[in-house]
């Protein structure tokens, strides 16, 4: 499918973008937080906070560059023509999906954990906001579902690996 | 009026990464159990299956590629086979992986058992592209052979009525492997030989004739010490030295007549030509020179991520809910003594609360590396980390549990099994307590957050790199003095992937999880005890005192003062250091009571007590200092020795000490 | 007759020559590693482990051992 050329690399481009500003913004908040640097935020506001969240952490941000630069060989090796490149687009959609669901995890988490002590009758202060969780709606979730579709293009390898 | 039924014992064989354990819980189910090999560090599981009116005994034997004498698990397969001589042996074979996966089928052959050959991922030959005749390869090898599809259960049933059926009747037909003349003659002398002597009744004839050619160590050895083995062993060498000088090395010739046996075979049976596959394609990404390293990173991350802020609710609860039930139960019984050290504050019934509230976090973390290691990609991990590895002293397998250290070091500890190499083992048992575990990462959270402000992060993150380059360090040093060696081969087997089981995940996940729940529970309860006891019991009048100053545990943090006065600190810290040995989460907790203050405020008081530094430093000890007493069970438990176990304590205080001062020197030298 | 660790990735080779001890040879012939054995390189880019296919299954060897395997080309 010829569209999946265009496609992989706006999805690089997207995870190495945000995996920068995360690695800054990870930077301006832990190791220079006497400098007043301002931190980067890119995207839309909703709810008290930005979709998606750029949080700041920098070893969130430098693994999501390496999944840019994954699906960047991917295209970079369709380019050339050699076969391998689909081997490259299923590891990147597995790893796009991983943090996708890492993201799902981490805000039902938060949830669970704002939340339990009414399980024995407690009261709960301060209730669970999406601008309020440290990780919110991040590039994580954003970019995982923007790349999901890259499933029709390796579900025949996909299918190889289920049992049966 | 009784059933009778008829009992079967069966032995489950095969190579690693075949899909024995799957069959081997399709089979049994919850009838299973999983212990030790006497005397070893092997997993043994054994179960039951139900056929009909006969109950089968099923014993999941170590995953081998041969049944030489170089390994423990082969030793183990071997001696099960010979020594409690089953009824029938299941042998588990890959048959997208023919050719290497015979070469254990005719050495069982020849050891004489009767032979069940369960042909399993018949799916991924199929999807490779392979077409396997099963009934020609039944006929050239003369043994059943039932294939099987195990994550769907396919062909288990006819497996096991097959297995029965083999099981009673008393004609067996598998062949006998005939090596090429020439060598066959020197067999054939040989077994006559040993026919004369008592051997005979203990082992199959041809078997021993075949392995003493093939210079088995542990059969020339058996051999020996029966009447009339040395015999058999003097004309032995001289018919080793005629093959020499005739024509080549006998251990050679054998294995090369039984692969040549084999290529006959599957050409005969096996047809088609495997393509690229999704696998491979995998691998390529994976292995990747320049992407390969940071792949493995990045999941690593994930895993944490997962584990660490996945389990962090359920941690919560628990710890709330034993802070509860303490409460609740506080001045139950009327009686201080007991009262104080069932539910008070930092009394059993809490502490344990603090240890258990852990599970969670265990419990993730194995889910997780479950998955990955069901998934295949363990072995590309360990193959990926390997050079970099090696040049810190270290295999690459050892990884592993340096990762799976990072959640607790108990597990991680039993994890280093996977590790060939004893030397290998022992060192990655060794240094696997410097790296923080969890527990450590709750007490450095509270108090980095407490002393260095905006820096927290920055101070635990540097204790946790103090740990691993402590690792690294010790690691060198070990193997360039008393563990000396070459590095093992690396020699490792690349599975086929596959979509991980959620079922498998989750069962091993319950397994490990709850064996560290079951250990650790009650050795650290008996601990806590202990130093409850010495809490609340007066130092002089040995009656119950709720005032920590007089009890015997200040009494002995006060008399190892003196030895602790170059790292600044008081009696309280040694004192609270021992509660560490205990479990290290109930540091902060024990510190707490020692200050005579609530949890909140132990820190503010601290702070006001010593400066950043000698903090930093005595972070610093407790990071490097003795394991905590489940660990150094552990370890006893996976080392088999005392003399290594107190190795591990001691020279962990020492180099503890050391650093500590040399933070404190450093630090004080740079910051005054 | 080169070292296995000089096979471009890609290619073939025949096992020909084991310069190794008892344990090392015993261990590869358990996994397949014989003379005369076809060897199919996947993987040899970089330092680091090598990746082989050898009867039908792949296996990972250190470029130490790989050193200590003699093929000939096919």
């Amino acid at each position: 499918m010829k569209i999946v050329y265009p496609v992989t690399i706006v999805i690089s481009f997207l995870y190495i973008l945000y995996g920068l500003i995360q690695v800054y913004n990870g930077f301006v908040e832990w190791w220079l937080p006497w400098t007043g640097l301002e931190k980067i935020q890119l995207g839309v506001k909703l709810a008290g906070t930005y979709i998606p969240n750029s949080f700041p952490e920098p070893f969130s941000g430098i693994f999501l560059i390496v999944i840019g630069l994954v699906f960047l060989k991917a295209a970079y090796l369709y380019f050339k023509r050699d076969e391998k490149y689909r081997g490259y687009l299923l590891v990147g959609w597995i790893l796009a999906i991983m943090m996708l669901v890492l993201n799902v995890v981490v805000i039902l988490a938060d949830i669970l954990d704002t939340y339990y002590p009414l399980l024995w009758g407690e009261e709960v202060e301060e209730g669970w906001t999406l601008a309020g969780d440290a990780w919110g709606i991040a590039p994580h979730l954003v970019i995982g579902v923007i790349a999901s579709p890259i499933y029709f293009a390796v579900k025949d390898l996909i299918r190889e690996l289920i049992p049966g | 009026m009784a059933t009778i039924r008829k009992f079967i014992k069966v032995a489950l064989a095969g190579n690693p990464n075949v899909g024995k354990s799957v069959i081997f819980n399709n089979l049994t189910g919850s009838r299973q159990h999983v212990g030790n090999w006497p005397g070893k560090t092997v997993d043994k599981k054994e179960g039951f299956h139900r056929y009909k009116d006969k109950e089968i005994y099923i014993v999941d034997l170590p995953g081998t590629y041969s049944l030489t004498a170089l390994s423990v698990e082969e030793v183990i397969a071997r001696e099960y086979i010979i020594y409690e001589k089953p009824d029938v042996v299941i042998n588990i074979v890959d048959a997208s992986n023919l050719e290497r996966n015979l070469y254990l089928t005719l050495q069982l052959m020849e050891l004489g058992a009767k032979i069940v050959v369960a042909l399993n991922k018949m799916d991924l030959a199929e999807k490779e592209g392979l077409i396997i005749d099963v009934d020609r390869l039944e006929n050239e090898l003369g043994i059943p052979i039932i294939p099987t599809v195990a994550p769907k259960k396919i062909g288990l049933d006819k497996l096991i009525k097959k297995t029965v059926e083999v099981a009673e009747s008393h004609k067996y037909s598998g062949k006998i492997i005939r090596y090429p003349s020439e060598i066959e003659k020197y067999i054939q002398l040989l077994e006559s030989i040993i026919s004369e002597t008592e051997i005979r009744r203990i082992y199959r004839v041809r078997w021993v004739a075949v392995k003493l050619l093939e210079n088995d160590s542990d059969v020339i050895e058996k051999i020996s010490k029966v009447k009339g083995g040395e015999k058999v062993l003097e004309k032995l060498s001289e018919i080793r030295r005629d093959i020499e000088k005739k024509l080549g090395d006998p251990e050679i010739l054998i294995a090369d007549a039984r692969y040549e046996l084999i290529k006959d075979i599957i050409s005969k049976a096996v047809k088609g030509v495997k393509k690229l596959t999704a696998s491979d394609l995998i691998d390529h990404a994976i292995l990747d020179k320049y992407l390969g390293i940071p792949i493995f990173l990045t999941i690593l991350w994930w895993v944490f991520q997962f584990a660490f802020i996945g389990s962090a609710p359920f941690c919560d609860f628990l710890g709330d809910l034993f802070v509860y039930i303490g409460t609740s139960l506080e001045g139950l019984t009327g009686i201080p003594y007991i009262d104080y050290l069932l539910f008070g504050e930092y009394g059993i019934i809490q502490g344990l609360g603090a240890i258990l509230s852990f599970v969670p976090l265990i419990m993730m973390l194995y889910f997780a590396l479950a998955l990955f290691e069901d998934s295949g990609y363990m072995s590309r991990a360990a193959f990926v980390m390997d050079r970099p590895m090696k040049k810190l002293g270290l295999s690459g397998r050892t990884i592993v549990p340096m990762i799976m250290g990072l959640g607790c070091n108990v597990p991680a500890i039993y994890a280093t099994r996977i590790i060939p190499d004893e030397r290998d083992r022992l060192v990655a048992i060794l240094t696997n307590p410097l790296i923080t575990c969890g527990a450590r990462l709750v007490l450095f959270s509270a108090i980095a957050a407490a002393f260095f402000g905006p820096f927290a992060g920055d101070a635990v993150l540097s204790l946790y790199l103090l740990g691993y380059v402590m690792v690294f360090l010790v690691a060198i040093v070990l193997r360039n003095t008393i563990l000396r060696g070459r590095p093992s081969p690396f020699v490792i087997e690349f599975p086929v992937y596959q979509k991980p089981s959620f079922k498998v995940a989750v069962v091993r996940m319950w397994d490990r999880g709850s064996l560290f729940f079951k250990k650790a529970g009650s050795v650290i309860l008996i601990g806590l005890l202990v130093i409850g006891l010495l809490t609340i019991t007066d130092a002089s009048t040995f009656m119950f005192t709720d005032n920590p100053e007089t009890s015997i545990i200040s009494a002995i943090g006060r008399f190892f003062q003196p030895i602790f006065v170059p790292l600044g600190w008081d009696w309280r810290l040694i004192v609270a250091a021992i509660f560490g040995f205990v479990a290290k989460e109930i540091v902060l907790g024990a510190s707490a009571m020692l200050y005579g203050v609530g949890e909140a405020e132990i820190a503010d008081m601290m702070a006001s007590m010593y400066d950043p530094i000698d903090i930093f430093g005595y972070l610093t000890f407790i990071q490097l200092y003795i394991p905590c007493i489940v660990t150094i069970a552990a370890i006893k438990q996976e080392t088999g020795s005392w003399r290594w176990t107190i190795f591990a304590v001691v020279y962990g205080i020492i180099l503890a000490y050391i650093v500590n001062w040399l933070v404190l020197i450093i630090g004080h030298g740079i910051f005054g | 007759m080169t070292p296995l660790g000089y096979l471009p990735e890609c290619r073939s080779g025949v096992i020909i020559y084991i310069r190794g001890g008892r344990g090392l040879v015993r261990r590869l012939m358990d996994m397949g590693l014989t003379l005369g054995t076809l060897i199919h390189m996947i993987k040899s880019s970089g330092p680091g482990p090598i990746l082989i296919e050898v009867r039908g299954s792949r296996i990972a060897l250190g470029r130490g051992i790989a050193m200590k395997i003699f093929v000939k080309e096919v």
